[in-house]
């Protein structure tokens, strides 16, 4: 029997229901900056609602359902992400606004982007480059951009941080737009929902939701981009009030999905809230900065800390993030610390359970990630131990300082 | 739609507090909401904002990391009339609220830890400071409001923030933190017990932490800027812009200041909004692509809107917002505007279901609103029976003698 890509979980506890369509490709800047394209044009308009005008209305007649199209980056894959927040209709007891209505123009705008309107493509690809400006002039925007350019430099596929190559969306046409859409039907796609009635919500989205690529093997296992040894330390002066210090660490290999946990408790403990190793030193002993913070971008083999600085305390704060993470990979870890760090990150689960959001993406990893379903991530929190978390950081390598000023 | 439940309690002392009630969360909520903010009345700005910061100092070190051992959150934010300090986790509901109470009742300010914070809030100002945006909305906030309070930022200027001493707080805090000024609330899923003991145990700490009979007082003085079209130059080659339209005669309708300022969104939105043929013209000129964020707000030292935007040519659009802002529906937009107030009743009923599923959200919009005697769901059900017409009179009075300003970063040509 065909496998249906599909997972619905009954709603008990929220006023809304979410349904995700999720499309995977590989990860290239082409893709990626058609992706930003389609995504934006389809939350314009679609071949059913040909102007922004029609659409927003027909979304404000069903009480305002939110439809969001995003491009999110899972390390070697792009994740097309359509995802509708709408409410439940026995909140409202509407006869007009019922499931089937809701799940038919959903079907509609996530299946019918609209490759034959240049008004469209152009007022989106006017959008996108407004947008890509804007964002630029954000010194922290800024600086992720170029701290990812640098570290993928000899892989220009992975560089595109925002919204692919913007050369590439300028010079986008309605016959590479349409051979773009021409390859999406045609990607494995899954359907993920949280509804009241489960059931019923099961049968209208196997009804509506018939396209090949949900017949197609979603699940994959190559996400993982080891990181190069690079070494780059790299300041770019623009004459700002605050520096942007970027500090990479790289890895050399896949993480296990214990070894990624290992590495969010690491962040956690260096930079997750106020009592933490370089959120003190930093801001309350160094006083250089506001925040600080550490994320493991396990799909792309970083461990990335980064902060905004008094500029003249550059140097210092690079120095103690260094040591702190040194520290570590040494065995000198503050043991109440760590349990805070854990703490910490069970209640995140826990509260995140009471958002839907956050429901919706394990689904999606769940049905993303193989053998993720069996993997008890409170457990494997819980049982982090100070060993583990010295292993991980020995493991790291520094390898990029970009510094914005 | 069910409106939430809300249980709430009036101390001798004028402190107040409520508990929202929501079934089956795991996230408890508890928060404190003191009415002064940024704009009130306080000799060096910034000072409601650097109190928030030196709140969470007490004299056995950051009360935040005492939190943290609990596995919760800590956090606080200062507005223009407000300061919330408010902290969510799973358990140890009893814990919680007896640091939540230190860290709003317990000032502990010395010349050391005053200075000690001073870099740090400089950095988060000067985090603003580098975005387009922050220039944008200081231009047109001090336009509005010259260099009131409420013409500043909520964390004052480089030069106040230094001016701020352990003394100044202290008399800030004293006349400030007052229990009639001040209120509780909890959020999440709590037994009938767990009520009875949050009330008991609530009553203990405000009688311990705030005794004084002292009455609070609210200015309600407007300062107004000089409202100019201005131009800046500016390093960067963001296309940002914004409007600012200061409210002379805004004033409650039905009763309320969130209807007041809710219909003049909907009427806002419904002349400017993607949707608006307004906005269909822009496109068509090429003078706008993305949609403009629209926002009316309410403050005892004067009720504004301000409205930001993305142009290569910002001044053409800043004109062309002023020109359709002369006339709310003029008679060939009567039908389409007529369409949009119905489609926003929907929209709003959308919003208040919405709200219930962010508990953290929920909670303080729960807070501001018992400060402001306030209800957005009592509010929710005045908009469903409103007329159009009724709609029409209440937004033309609220925009009546209003005065607009602009600022905009220099095109490439004029730079």
């Amino acid at each position: 029997m065909l496998k249906v890509n599909t997972l619905v979980k009954q709603n008990t506890k929220f006023t809304t229901a979410t349904l995700g369509c999720f499309l995977r490709m590989p990860l290239t800047s082409h893709n990626l900056a058609y992706a930003s394209l389609i995504a934006k044009s389809q939350m314009n308009a679609t071949i059913y609602f040909r102007t922004i005008r029609e659409q927003q209305r027909e979304l404000s007649k069903l009480y305002d359902l939110q439809f969001e199209v995003t491009p999110q980056l899972f390390g070697k894959q792009i994740i097309i992400s359509y995802v509708a927040n709408f409410l439940e209709p026995t909140e409202v007891l509407d006869p007009e606004y019922t499931y089937e209505k809701i799940v038919d123009i959903l079907e509609k705008l996530i299946h019918c982007p609209d490759v034959f309107n240049s008004d469209l493509l152009e007022l989106t690809k006017k959008q996108l480059l407004s947008d890509y400006n804007e964002l630029m002039q954000q010194p922290s925007n800024y600086a992720i951009e170029r701290f990812f350019k640098l570290w993928y430099k000899h892989q220009p596929d992975y560089a595109e941080n925002f919204m692919g190559p913007i050369e590439e969306i300028k010079e986008a046409s309605i016959a590479s737009a349409q051979k773009f859409v021409k390859a999406m039907e045609k990607m494995p796609s899954s359907v993920i929902c949280i509804a009241r009635d489960s059931k019923q919500m099961e049968k209208l989205i196997k009804d509506n939701f018939k396209q090949v690529g949900v017949l197609e093997e979603f699940m994959t296992n190559d996400f993982s981009i080891p990181a190069e040894k690079l070494d780059i330390d790299q300041v770019d002066n623009y004459g700002n009030l605050q520096a942007q210090l970027m500090m990479g660490y790289g890895y050399r290999e896949k993480l296990d999905y214990k070894k990624q946990i290992c590495g969010m408790v690491l962040s956690q403990y260096l930079a997750g809230d106020q009592s933490s190793k370089l959120f003190t030193k930093i801001r309350e002993e160094l006083g250089a900065a506001y925040d600080v913070e550490a994320n493991n971008y396990a799909n792309n083999c970083l461990f990335l800390i980064n902060a905004g600085l008094d500029p003249d305390q550059v140097d210092e704060a690079k120095a103690i993030i260094k040591n702190e993470v040194k520290q570590v990979a040494i065995g000198k870890i503050d043991l109440d610390l760590l349990k805070k760090a854990k703490k910490s990150l069970l209640n995140t689960q826990l509260i995140g359970q009471d958002q839907e959001n956050w429901q919706l993406a394990q689904m999606l990893r769940d049905q993303l990630f193989p053998d993720y379903q069996d993997f008890d991530r409170e457990k494997a929190i819980k049982y982090v131990t100070a060993k583990q978390l010295e292993k991980f950081a020995q493991n790291l390598f520094f390898n990029e300082s970009y510094v914005l000023k | 739609m069910i409106s939430p439940k809300i249980i709430k309690r009036q101390y001798d002392s004028g402190f107040e507090a409520d508990i929202l009630l929501r079934k089956q969360f795991n996230q408890r909520f508890f928060g404190i909401i003191v009415d002064f903010g940024s704009s009130d009345p306080q000799e060096i700005a910034g000072s409601a904002h650097f109190l928030e910061h030196k709140l969470f100092a007490k004299k056995d070190g950051d009360i935040s990391h005492k939190f943290e051992e609990l596995g919760a959150d800590v956090n606080a934010f200062t507005s223009f009339n407000e300061t919330m300090f408010y902290c969510s986790g799973i358990e140890h509901n009893q814990k919680l609220i007896e640091l939540l109470f230190r860290i709003v009742g317990e000032p502990y300010f010395t010349k050391e830890n005053v200075a000690k914070e001073a870099p740090i809030i400089q950095q988060e100002l000067a985090m603003y400071q580098d975005d387009p945006n922050w220039a944008i909305n200081n231009t047109i906030m001090k336009e509005m409001f010259a260099t009131s309070n409420l013409g500043l930022d909520v964390a004052g200027t480089k030069k106040s923030i230094d001016a701020v001493t352990a003394e100044k707080l202290l008399q800030v805090y004293k006349e400030n933190y007052l229990p009639t000024k001040m209120h509780f609330i909890a959020c999440g899923d709590f037994s009938d017990y767990q009520v009875k003991t949050i009330f008991s145990l609530v009553n203990k700490l405000q009688k311990k932490y705030f005794s004084t009979n002292k009455k609070a007082k609210f200015d309600h003085t407007e300062v107004i800027g000089q409202m100019k079209d201005v131009a800046l130059s500016s390093q960067s080659n963001s296309n940002l812009f914004g409007v600012g339209i200061y409210l002379k005669n805004f004033k409650k309708v039905l009763s309320s200041l969130d209807l007041a300022q809710t219909l003049l969104e909907i009427m806002l939105e419904s002349k400017l909004s993607v949707i608006s043929p307004w906005f269909e013209r822009m496109k068509k000129e090429n003078l706008l692509s993305n949609p403009l964020q629209i926002s009316v707000n309410y403050t005892r030292q004067g009720s504004f809107v301000t409205i930001f935007g993305v142009s290569e040519q910002s001044r053409r659009v800043i004109d062309a917002i002023k020109e359709e802002l002369k006339e709310l529906v003029p008679n060939r937009e009567r039908n389409f505007s007529e369409d949009f107030f119905e489609l926003q009743k929907k929209e709003w009923l959308a919003q208040n279901v919405r709200s219930l599923n962010n508990l953290s959200y929920l909670a303080v919009e729960t807070a501001e609103e018992s400060l402001d005697n306030e209800d957005s769901f009592a509010n929710l059900r005045k908009l469903q029976t409103m007329s159009f017409d009724q709609y029409l009179e209440h937004c033309e009075t609220l925009m009546k003698d209003s005065q607009i300003c602009s600022a905009r970063l220099k095109g490439k040509d004029e730079k």
